[in-house]
């Protein structure tokens, strides 16, 4: 009997110790298993979406797509690791030391190695013949016009995930269109690594980025560019900008600023210069402001252009005494010659028939206090203060633009206001999207709101017609052309006072003043050639306003 | 009779299962040397679709404003100063020569600006 029992038992514990293990394969490790098999028989793709490509006005690519490759290590097929270590490591500028570590890692299937390597590196690491080295299609950016319009167009580089990510400017605000959808394929492989046809497959299509046309210019950019370039080496700025703009439409011409950087190379530069100045730093407009203020007091019925005030001396406001910026004295002027000797001692006149009240809605009227809503990623705008806290002083030093902060972008669309009959028109940048299916989206210019009346637009445009001619800048105007505009000069705050020394230079103008096709501001900051704006700005601007005449096929009158 | 009928009947499925079983392997087989074709098919897919992008690039890059404006002034254009407008009919046209040769450059021309 006790044979049986042994028999039974020995039986009984071999069936337990079966179960237990198949337990343990098929329930335990049933998951884990399974994956494994699937790694091995099922083959998965992703099929990267291409970025979309960004168009200026004509058409042509300012911003395009080009081969560049992913290249990684699998350490498990790399035969000789320390021949692997020195020649990839040497071509591609790694730690040699490290990457022989890395690829000595029993852990470690795939080493990526370096990403965005162009076509002629990967045809240099291939013909080292070392095994265990592989290639990814990874396209990157590529500028056919190099760093022309490098803070509008702004770059890509990586997220969190090392996927690309479009950052300031256009790249960073229209992200999610350019960036598109990728898909995958998922498919059984044979032995030999091919596809079985007969079994299951699933493919999801890539959704490629949509298309952007602008409403930028390129030849219009590239002469801005030039000139400003040539400008502020001419007149020694530290900084400079030029902004061109259709006053009509809002739509953004062309967009400069330099010093500037290489989207292509953007970590080869101070991060500090990747913010666009334009829409991102605020300065004292200086005179350039007086435009406006006049335009309240006129579109209020409390001045004509013939009205007189009175500039006899510097005027008392409160303990400060304000002058003129050349300390000349004409007695009493006219509201138009205010404006022509660019006088601050009549803006305070002004100031004071206009009240703080209007002022201070004429302000934000104009688009001052909040962002323009421009469609690029790093505008920012300076706040107004509280009118509470406005004394007599500030009152009057806002009537000719110092104490207040404003950014270009503000005070060119607040002059085109004038320019476009009164009306506020939200800048713009891209004049379209396309998608994949070649459907368009086109983007309508957008109307802020009514400023002022067709009158005082007119009343203003013929006074800053009579500046440009009679003010000081009128020996670089181009013959024949009747320009609106106005100089600046501001002084720049420093720790609670401003500086005696530095000055921002700006000059804002519209061509042809009667039926403008352009309206454009330029600033430099800090020309040690001369601080004012009638002999740095203004004959930069008249030099570019002359390409563009000639461009837009204007003759002079 | 009934028996002998009963017996086509068997044989033509053997007959027609045996064939089936051939087609199936032969539809297999071809199917299997499809599978490399296509491979074939995605790499010749993919290497026009890089020469398309190479070719577009280049494109641009011939057609970019930098690359017309050097090859312009190697040709002998400058910028001119001036600029001659003329008027056509009633109508206001203007017409715009931005550039001009430099005499030097035109072999043999008269050194006339254009």
């Amino acid at each position: 009997m006790w044979r049986i029992w042994t028999v039974f038992s020995f039986i009984s514990i071999v069936f337990l110790l079966i179960t237990f293990r198949l337990f343990y394969w098929q329930i335990i490790r049933g998951e884990h298993l399974r994956l494994e098999a699937v790694f091995q028989y099922v083959q998965q793709f992703s099929l990267p979406a291409a970025r979309g490509n960004i168009l200026s006005s004509d058409g042509e690519p300012i911003v395009m797509n080009q081969i560049a490759h992913l290249v990684y290590a699998e350490p498990a097929k790399v035969t000789d690791k320390k021949k692997f270590a020195t020649e990839v490591g040497s071509l591609l500028s790694l730690d040699e030391k490290e990457l022989f570590t890395n690829l000595s890692d029993r852990n470690r299937a795939w080493i990526p190695l370096a990403h965005k390597v162009s076509k002629d590196m990967t045809e240099k690491l291939t013909s080292l013949g070392v095994s265990g080295l592989g290639f990814e299609k990874e396209p990157k950016r590529y500028y056919p016009e190099a760093s022309m319009a490098a803070h509008l167009l702004g770059f890509v580089g990586f997220d969190q995930n090392s996927q690309d990510k479009g950052y300031f400017g256009i790249e960073g605000y229209y992200d999610r269109e350019l960036r598109g959808k990728d898909g995958n394929l998922q498919l059984e492989k044979d032995a030999a690594g091919s596809p079985i046809l007969i079994a299951d497959w699933a493919r999801v299509e890539p959704e490629n980025g949509r298309t952007l046309v602008l409403w930028v210019d390129r030849t219009i950019q590239r002469l801005s560019e030039e000139r400003l370039k040539e400008g502020v080496r001419t007149y020694g700025a530290r900084e400079g900008s030029v902004v061109v703009m259709d006053p009509k439409t809002g739509a953004i011409l062309a967009m400069a600023s330099v010093p500037s950087y290489d989207p292509s190379d953007y970590p080869a530069y101070d991060k500090e210069r990747y913010s666009n100045p334009v829409v991102g730093s605020s300065y004292e407009p200086g005179s350039t402001f007086k435009t406006l203020v006049m335009a309240g007091a006129i579109e209020e019925n409390l001045i004509t252009p013939l009205t007189t005030v009175d500039e006899h001396g510097p005027v008392k406001v409160g303990e400060y005494s304000i002058r003129t910026w050349n300390n000349e004295y004409h007695g009493t002027i006219t509201i138009a010659q205010v404006l022509e000797r660019s006088s601050n001692v009549g803006m305070v006149h002004i100031s004071g028939i206009l009240g703080k009240e209007k002022l201070l809605r004429y302000i934000s009227n104009f688009g001052f206090g909040i962002p323009t809503n421009v469609d690029l990623e790093d505008e920012s705008s300076p706040p107004i203060r509280d009118s509470k806290t406005w004394a007599d002083i500030d009152l009057a030093t806002a009537s000719f633009g110092q104490g207040i902060a404003v950014t270009p972008i503000q005070m060119v669309r607040a002059v085109a206001a004038i320019a476009n009959g009164g009306t506020l028109m939200e800048p713009h940048v891209v004049k379209e999207i396309r998608d994949t299916n070649g459907k368009t989206f086109p983007i309508k210019p957008k109307v802020a709101k009514s400023v002022i009346s067709p009158r005082t637009a007119n009343v203003m445009t013929e006074m800053m017609v009579a500046a440009v001619d009679n003010g000081e800048a009128k020996w670089a105007k181009p013959k024949g052309y009747r320009i609106a505009g106005k100089t600046g000069t501001a002084q720049i705050p420093v720790a609670g006072h401003y500086d005696a020394d530095k000055t921002i230079a700006s000059f804002v103008g519209f061509g042809p003043a009667d039926n403008p096709r352009f309206i454009m501001l330029v600033t430099l900051k800090e020309p040690t050639s001369s601080p004012w704006g009638s002999e740095t700005a203004a004959p930069l601007f008249f030099a570019i306003a002359r390409d563009i005449f000639h461009y837009y096929g204007i003759a002079p009158q | 009779m009934y028996k002998h009928i009963q017996q086509s009947i068997e044989s033509g499925i053997y007959i027609m299962a045996i064939t089936l079983v051939i087609g199936q392997l032969i539809v297999t087989n071809n199917l299997a040397s499809t599978a490399h074709n296509m491979r074939e098919f995605d790499a010749t897919i993919s290497k026009v679709s890089e020469e398309n992008d190479q070719i577009a690039q280049q494109i641009a890059s011939a057609s970019a404003l930098q690359t017309i404006s050097e090859k312009a002034q190697v040709l002998g254009f400058r910028l001119s100063k001036t600029s001659d407008f003329i008027s056509l009919g009633q109508n206001e046209v203007a017409l715009l020569v931005p550039l001009q040769f430099e005499s030097s450059d035109i072999a043999g021309g008269a050194g006339q600006p254009r």
